[in-house]
């Protein structure tokens, strides 16, 4: 059940918060651990059981290492990582491993899918593994703040990943608080709207269009940027609402992206809790960049190809970790200097611009299209076609508002009229929230708005 | 000192909750007028269904299914996207004075060859009767300026008759269309062309100009298109021709053991798909007899265009019979045989003519 659904937001949604209001403090937390157990059954029943066994797993066994000591407390943390990094491997890598080997040859074979949400499921588990292992935090031995912690719905799914340190505040105390409950609604209706009236929209553009012309490419590649920051941030956006309903406060998860002066500081702002995820476990254990460039080099690289292949299990997104890796790299050594003297708009558009490239091996899953996109975009032979006229024509009002909406333009705006007109402000955040909730709904319908006009022909 | 109201969050919680009780309190509908289909219904609750996440499916398309209002939201949707300058929403553009346009088919090369060998192979097959083909074009045809991209029809038009050869198209439907394009020939909110659409090729088709009482029979018809995107600003009036002469016919359907004195079923007049009135929709066959005096017997290869241009047919066959491919999988050859027929006219409008195969599937089945 994603957060756009129509059973999410006016079934789900209303009956689990009402009950909510209703019930004793002590149970709530337990409340919200079923709650999360059904939200996440109504979205793929049938993983639910390899969930919770290993939920429970982890539990007793991370519970077990604490006891132990020395040479036996890191064994038994090898098998717990282990366990999770096999499973993760196992149920995402297994195909194309299959398909590596049997490449060319005859060979069939059911496939089985990863489960719902399994990536950000592991990365919270193996956050909180380490934390306790390198005891910066204790062990948790209440199994419903543990559960709690691992599926709580609003994040479950798509993150934010959250540290149990963090989260371990909120599973302690979260009180009803109207300033929260106030924001987070209207979080989830701003997040709600970047999904079903932007993402939604460039979705259908690109998929409407094959790509014939060099402005062709780049419209493409345009709409590719705002759709999946409109989708991705759009949901974190919803996630953190939510949470906020309950009394939780959870990390951000992105920071208009799309104003950063570089790729680095592209990857501070763009899904940030994986960003630190794989800087804190990855990264500054292999060393970081605190002995020789040429370590930093090889960390760095590992970095990128792990975060290429946890998006997802095809050559591309390998490809994709790679081109991030190296303008990382280069960034940080050979443009180190150079980078310094250009002015910061230009920064802007070429982090914009290469990001943007990016995008492409993250969208086409088969080389050879991936090439062809990248062929037309540098075909100054074959500048225009009329269709992609016809995009422009057609959506050009929908980029604006696009390019507004990934921008702090609307904070910096809130900002003044906050400080300076108070009133104004209330009245116009208002009505632009009732607004946007009437026109999601419509979005939300239209989906499924289908007219049978075949059988009158 | 500024103290912060918070209202919004429960004016949310109530709207959420507001549709979470229209749910509860409001019964099921079965059946979409507007988007002329039935509505998802409540799934039945198995364990097997729940595992193999069907029951999820299906529940969210009931729960979307079940919404109220439907028709009203998608209205605030396609009229927002308008507002954005959104030309085209669901393969249906915005044309001038509100008329909707659905967009044009582009066949395939392949496509194109294998329906020219099909014709062809109808001519040398039945050289000893009369063949035509009518091909008529669509809104986009007409009114491409009106939108800003489209295959254009009007170039199919001509590189397929070309290819075709001359002798089986002998009317240019797009020259006379293209004439009168100032009057009603299509509906504004239905893909469907007018009556007098067609009776400005019929003319031409039968070489006369009869007189006909015009009957309107709903002035109020929302059609297909307007449905399809909910967008009802326009509506359309369906007119009846009826021709001033004493013809009497009988009429047949293959899926309705009555026999009809009139070729218009008044009772869908203002059903969920009034432009059923021409002979009640599509049919594998409809089989018109008429008291013309007339020898020819006419065999018509069609698809809805069809339906309302055989009024105008009436008094120069004395049987005519109707077949629609898409819903006849019996043996042509045996049919015509039967009905000794004399000439056969094939009329589609350019849109089904160029997406739909199951013409090629007929003729391919004839030895």
């Amino acid at each position: 059940m994603s957060f756009n659904s129509i059973t999410f937001c006016f079934k789900f949604l209303p009956l689990i918060l009402f009950i909510y209001f209703f019930i004793p403090n002590k149970i709530k937390n337990a409340y919200l651990l079923v709650a999360s157990l059904i939200f996440y059954a109504f979205g793929s029943a049938k993983d639910l059981g390899i969930m919770i066994l290993l939920l429970i797993y982890n539990f007793f066994a991370v519970n077990k290492m604490n006891k132990l000591n020395n040479r036996y407390r890191k064994l038994k943390f090898l098998e717990i990582i282990f366990v999770n990094v096999f499973l993760l491997c196992y149920f995402k890598y297994y195909f194309l491993f299959l398909d590596f080997v049997t490449y060319n040859k005859e060979f069939s074979y059911k496939k089985f899918l990863l489960p719902l949400g399994f990536s950000f499921y592991i990365f919270s588990m193996l956050s909180y593994v380490f934390d306790v292992f390198r005891k910066k935090i204790p062990n948790e031995t209440n199994i419903i703040s543990f559960g709690l912690y691992i599926t709580f719905f609003p994040k479950l799914l798509m993150g934010p990943i959250v540290r149990y340190e963090d989260f371990k505040k909120n599973i302690e105390n979260h009180p009803f608080s109207s300033e929260l409950f106030h924001n987070g609604f209207k979080r989830f209706i701003i997040g709600l709207a970047m999904k079903v009236m932007l993402a939604n929209t460039f979705l259908t553009l690109t998929s409407s269009y094959q790509v014939n012309s060099m402005l062709g490419a780049w419209i493409i590649i345009l709409a590719y940027a705002f759709q999946i920051y409109f989708d991705f941030a759009g949901y974190s956006n919803m996630a953190i609402g939510l949470s906020n309903l309950f009394g939780f406060q959870i990390e951000e998860n992105f920071n208009y992206p799309y104003i950063s002066k570089s790729v680095s500081e592209f990857w501070n702002r763009w899904h940030i809790t994986l960003g630190k995820w794989f800087k804190d476990y990855i990264y500054i254990p292999l060393g970081g960049n605190r002995t020789s460039k040429l370590k930093m080099i090889r960390n760095l690289m590992i970095v990128w190809i792990l975060t290429g292949m946890w998006h997802g299990a095809s050559y591309n997104f390998i490809i994709w970790g790679l081109y991030f890796g190296i303008i990382v790299v280069l960034e940080k050594t050979v443009f180190k200097n150079l980078l310094k003297n250009v002015p910061s708009f230009l920064r802007i558009i070429l982090t914009f611009i290469l990001v943007s490239i990016g995008w492409i091996f993250f969208f086409n899953n088969d080389i050879e299209k991936i090439m062809i996109h990248l062929k037309y975009a540098f075909d100054f032979n074959n500048k225009i076609d009329t269709e992609a006229l016809f995009l422009i024509k057609n959506y050009y009002l929908i980029f604006i508002i696009g390019f507004i909406g990934s921008m702090p333009i609307f904070d910096k705006i809130g900002t003044i009229l906050y400080e300076k007109h108070f009133v104004l402000y209330n009245i116009l955040t208002n009505i632009a929230i009732i607004l946007l909730t009437i026109l999601s709904i419509s979005y939300m319908i239209s989906g499924s708005y289908t007219s049978f006009l075949y059988f009158n022909f | 000192m500024k103290k912060n109201v918070y209202v919004i969050g429960w004016v949310l919680f109530v709207i959420f909750g507001f549709f979470f009780f229209t749910f509860i309190l409001t019964s099921d509908k079965t059946f979409s007028k507007e988007e002329n289909r039935t509505l998802t219904q409540k799934p039945k609750f198995t364990l097997t269904s729940f595992i193999n996440n069907d029951y999820q499916k299906e529940y969210e398309s009931y729960s979307s299914d079940q919404f109220t209002n439907r028709s009203f939201w998608m209205q605030i949707k396609t009229n927002t996207e308008k507002f954005l300058g959104v030309k085209k929403i669901n393969g249906v553009y915005f044309g001038k004075n509100n008329m909707l346009i659905s967009e044009s088919a582009s066949p395939s090369k392949d496509f194109i060859n294998r329906r020219i060998e099909n014709i062809l192979k109808l001519k040398n097959k039945y050289n000893d009767k009369y063949l035509e083909l009518l091909l008529i074009p669509n809104k986009i045809g007409i009114y491409k300026n009106d939108v800003d991209y489209n295959v254009d029809q009007e170039k199919l038009y001509n590189s397929f008759v070309d290819s075709l050869g001359n002798d089986i198209v002998k009317i240019n439907t797009f020259d006379i269309l293209n004439k009168h394009k100032n009057e009603k020939i299509f509906y504004d909110t239905d893909h469907h062309w007018t009556s007098l659409g067609a009776k400005y090729i019929s003319d031409e088709f039968t070489k006369s100009n009869d007189k006909y009482d015009i009957y309107t029979s709903n002035d109020k018809f929302v059609g297909t298109l307007a449905n399809k995107i909910a967008y009802y600003k326009n509506y359309d009036e369906i007119n009846l021709y009826i021709p001033q002469n004493d013809i009497k016919l009988y009429v047949e359907y293959s899926d309705d053991k009555n026999i009809y004195t009139s070729l218009y079923k008044l009772d869908k007049q203002f059903s969920s798909s009034p432009y059923d009135i021409f002979l009640g929709g599509n049919h594998s066959t409809v089989s018109i007899k008429t008291s013309s005096k007339n020898e020819r017997k006419l065999l018509i290869l069609k698809d809805s265009y069809a339906n309302c241009f055989v009024p105008f047919l009436t008094s120069y066959y004395s049987e005519i019979t109707l077949v629609d491919p898409r819903y006849y999988f019996d043996d042509l050859d045996k049919l015509i045989k039967e009905k000794e027929v004399t000439d056969i006219l094939l009329l589609y409008n350019m849109n089904t003519f160029f997406e739909d195969t199951s013409f090629d599937d007929l003729i391919d089945n004839i030895k």
